[in-house]
């Protein structure tokens, strides 16, 4: 009964957002009067109305409205009032129908796909990423019933548009039915491809694009769990589709669903922000060649876009101080996310565990594992594609799979292609199209090569893939709690669950499944303060992040109103840390005085740092060291000095440093050039120093894994930390500090 | 202070001390060495309790042990009786460091080696790590 339950529950949650979503959409298409194919119209009101519910969604959580009766009777009025305008009752003209033998291809291939899909869909959310952050910003949302300010989680500053949706669906049906939002995406994609095709009077080249689509390994999985690439996707082609509508009808009432998805799709995600330069300049264009005033549409069309894209940026500038973030840092600086975690990020997204961009092709098609999926062995015929350049849809359908796969390079993991597979298996289709039983032939290969009991045939045994389905699972009769305990990440966010009280903060190196949890987690990598506390714990197994470098200015005794250390040095792959900055005169450290005003540049947000007299917390720059960059005292009044020792670490040998300070005649000018430079080890262990500093910053528990640096030391030696470990489950320990 | 007894033992030993037969001490083989952390690098001491077995001494005649410190000699210990010894000395404070683990090792110059299984063991070791 409690199975059934569940999954009523789920299939609601599920419904109610899609018939929301097709609802909206359908009201205002109809209002803008536009006619459409009967198979289009579902399909384009479903994605439209999706971008108008999130927005819906975002007003309410920006308004910590988002409650679940809110979402129940918002969503059955606009329902019932789509149903009470005949929104219900079909419009537009038929497609001819489709080839009797390509028909019956497409029914048997599909239905078995998507029974797979269906029940992975519906199986307990276990992906890595959905668990972790696109469902964990979601149950954050939902616990909080609107968005809390989160400074500490840098997903949770991406776009999140498809999440909102997630959000509507998770109140009713959790996990599952979020997955299956996107899951209506996906199937979205697939008819929106066939559609296109039939429109331009190619029906069985639709058939076979939205079959490679739809087939491709990587699309299956990611469309049936709670990520948000194939939604992303079937924006995209949604608007390509419209554009070419536009371009063949110059209908003025379609800029508007097209203004929407371009803005939405920035909404979704922040690599396809090129949707809007693409509808820009296709609208354009093909005025400027027609000489018809393109003014008026263009503005409408970019307006309409910047309403998506804008509270999206203002949400992360209110927030993290920075409309981009986690990106863009350097043009706009923050104290949540570090410019070096940017870099490192950027750098790793760029290669993965590549060592040669020549094993993408590979990599991306048949093993799948240093680029987290495969897209199947077909697309090695990607080069064939080119062949439909000889049609006018071949050439529209090319430019913009070029244009929506440009960001793939900032990128390489394999379902960063997905935005461009759709617009590839068409041009692969109808380059082929003329030679039709070579089509079909392929596409029955596609088929087999992608069905899961083959694919692992050839992918590596750790390509990112679907390994198989479990509708016991799926339908609840094995309790979500047994499928989901072979799930290292799951086990450990019930461990917080049990044992962590409600008010706490974890620390912990690599993410457990968030959306599990209600617990606060502060995860290493993800935020500038997160990163803060990784290092205090890691100072003191690491000698070389010790302050073991002693650097002393010594000059004639002078009357300063200022003094500041300034790098001299460019250093692209390191950082500069000064542990401590004192000041001497006549021998004696000056004390540290509330008149003193301190600053750094860059990083002026943790200039403390350097004057906290802590062995374990340091000022770093948190972006490679350049000259000009410095930390600086005013004293407020002229001070007699003769010395100031700076406490840097092994890890900043490298850089270089002068003294400058500023005299009775307002100037800065150089007070000692290089300073004498010694070795002082430390002589007692940092490890009860680093907790000590945690729990003042308020955290008291830590999530160690044994894969974590440090595990180890953590474990053997956590009475030297002051930690007790009062859990363990796997490979996991809970420590408390005492 | 690494005691063979603890459970944990296993994870400060690096090599050649075999596992306990349910005893609370263990055999070496000819270098045993463990892995310890110190609070801190001033004032430490090495030190061990250990028995030289009556019937290895037989056949190997007094033994020498030395014990290092980081690869440093501390000193070495020629035992020439059966029975429980002690040894504890005084550790340099720059041969230590307060963030990573120092290696203790000891070197045992003859082995006695069983008629039985040709086994080699060293001495029997109850305790070894550092006292402050």
């Amino acid at each position: 009964m409690h199975a059934a339950l569940t999954v009523l529950a789920i299939l609601f949650g599920w419904l109610f957002t899609v018939a929301t979503a097709w609802a909206l959409g359908t009201l205002l298409l109809r209002k803008l009067s536009l006619v459409f194919y009967r198979w289009e119209e579902p399909l384009f009101a479903f994605l439209i109305g999706a971008a108008l519910l999130s927005a819906i969604v975002f007003v309410l959580c920006a308004a910590h409205l988002a409650w679940k009766a809110l979402f129940l009777v918002l969503g059955l009025a606009i329902i019932l009032y789509a149903l009470r305008s005949g929104a219900h009752k079909p419009r537009g003209n038929s497609f001819p129908p489709l080839p009797q033998r390509w028909r019956w291809v497409f029914v048997v291939i599909f239905t078995a796909f998507t029974f797979i899909y269906f029940i992975n869909a519906l199986e307990p959310e276990s992906s890595p990423d959905g668990m972790s952050y696109h469902l964990g910003v979601v149950a954050k949302y939902q616990r909080t019933h609107g968005f809390p300010r989160i400074t500490t989680d840098m997903y949770a500053s991406l776009s999140e548009g498809i999440e909102l949706l997630f959000l509507w669906a998770f109140e009713f049906g959790r996990h599952s039915a979020a997955a299956l939002v996107h899951f209506a995406f996906f199937m979205a994609l697939v008819f929106l491809i066939l559609s296109y095709a039939r429109r331009i009077g190619r029906p069985v080249v639709g058939i076979a694009a939205a079959l490679i689509t739809y087939l491709s390994p990587v699309v299956g999985l990611d469309g049936t769990i709670a990520y948000i690439d194939v939604g992303i996707a079937a924006v995209l082609f949604a608007l390509f589709y419209l554009l070419q509508i536009w371009d063949r009808d110059r209908n003025p009432q379609l800029l508007l669903p097209i203004g929407i998805l371009a803005g939405f799709s920035y909404a979704v995600k922040y690599t396809a922000f090129l949707a809007v330069p693409y509808a820009i300049g296709f609208i354009a264009w093909k005025l400027c060649r027609a000489r018809k005033p393109m003014l008026r549409p263009v503005l409408l069309v970019s307006m309409l876009a910047l309403a998506f894209i804008l509270p999206w940026m203002v949400k992360s500038w209110i927030e993290v101080a920075n409309p981009f973030s986690p990106f863009a840092n350097r043009i706009f600086p923050n104290p949540y996310v570090h410019i070096s975690f940017e870099d490192t990020y950027r750098k790793f997204m760029r290669i993965y565990a590549l060592t040669s961009y020549w094993q993408i092709p590979w990599q991306v098609t048949v093993r799948g594992d240093l680029t987290t999926g495969l897209i199947g062995p077909l697309f090695l015929l990607t080069p064939l594609a080119l062949l439909a350049l000889r049609f006018r849809e071949g050439r529209q359908v090319l430019l913009a799979g070029f244009i929506f796969g440009l960001p793939y390079f900032t990128n390489v993991g394999t379902r960063f292609l997905i935005p461009a597979i759709p617009f590839i298996s068409l041009s692969l289709a109808l380059a082929l199209s003329g030679v039709e039983w070579l089509l079909l032939t392929l596409v029955i290969a596609h088929a087999i090569s992608c069905w899961p009991n083959v694919v692992q045939l050839y992918c590596s045994p750790a390509g990112w893939r679907l390994i198989k389905v479990s509708p016991q699972a799926a339908f609840r009769i094995q309790p979500q709690e047994a499928y989901l305990k072979g799930q290292p990440a799951y086990v450990l966010a019930q461990m917080l669950e049990d044992l962590v009280p409600a008010d706490a903060k974890v620390f912990v190196f690599t993410q457990p499944a968030a959306s599990y949890t209600s617990r606060q987690m502060l995860v290493g990598y993800e935020g500038a303060f997160n990163e803060l506390l990784q290092d205090i714990l890691w100072i003191p197994m690491f000698r070389d992040f010790q302050p073991t470098r002693i650097l002393a200015f010594q000059f004639p005794q002078r009357e300063l109103r200022k003094v500041r250390v300034v790098q001299t040095e460019s250093v692209p792959e390191g950082q500069w840390s000064v542990s401590e900055l004192r000041v001497f005169a006549n021998g004696h450290e000056l004390p540290r005085d509330r008149e003193w005003r301190l600053t750094a540049h860059p990083n002026p947000w943790d200039v403390q740092l350097a004057f906290d007299n802590g062995p374990v917390t340091r000022w770093r720059t948190w972006q490679p060291p350049a000259p000009g960059m410095y930390l600086e005292i005013d004293f407020a009044r002229n001070q007699k000095l003769d010395s100031v020792i700076v406490e840097s670490s092994g890890d900043t040998s490298v850089t270089k440093i002068k003294l400058e300070g500023v005299g009775d005649d307002g100037k800065w000018t150089t007070v000692a050039g290089a300073p004498n430079e010694s070795v002082r080890p430390s002589r007692i262990s940092l490890r009860q120093a680093a907790t000590a500093e945690l729990k003042s910053r308020g955290i008291r528990y830590l999530l160690i894994t044994d894969d974590n640096i440090g595990a180890n030391d953590f474990q053997l030696y956590s009475k030297l930390w002051g930690m007790t470990s009062i859990a363990q489950r796997g490979t996991a320990r809970l420590y408390y500090i005492e | 202070m690494v005691e063979m007894s603890d459970p944990d033992s296993s994870q400060h030993i690096v090599k050649d001390i075999y596992e306990p037969f349910g005893s609370t001490w263990r055999w070496t083989a000819r270098q045993p060495t463990v892995k310890v952390l110190v609070y801190a690098t001033d004032n430490v001491r090495l030190s061990s309790d250990f028995t030289i077995w009556s019937e290895g001494l037989q056949q190997t005649g007094p033994i020498e042990l030395s014990f290092f410190v980081n690869g440093h000699l501390l000193d070495k210990v020629r035992c020439a009786t059966a029975g429980y010894q002690h040894f504890e000395k005084a550790v340099p404070a720059d041969w230590l460091s307060a963030d990573t683990e120092s290696t203790i090792s000891v070197d045992v110059d003859k082995l006695y080696v069983s008629p039985h299984d040709g086994k080699k063991f060293g001495f029997i070791l109850t305790r070894l790590g550092f006292l402050r």
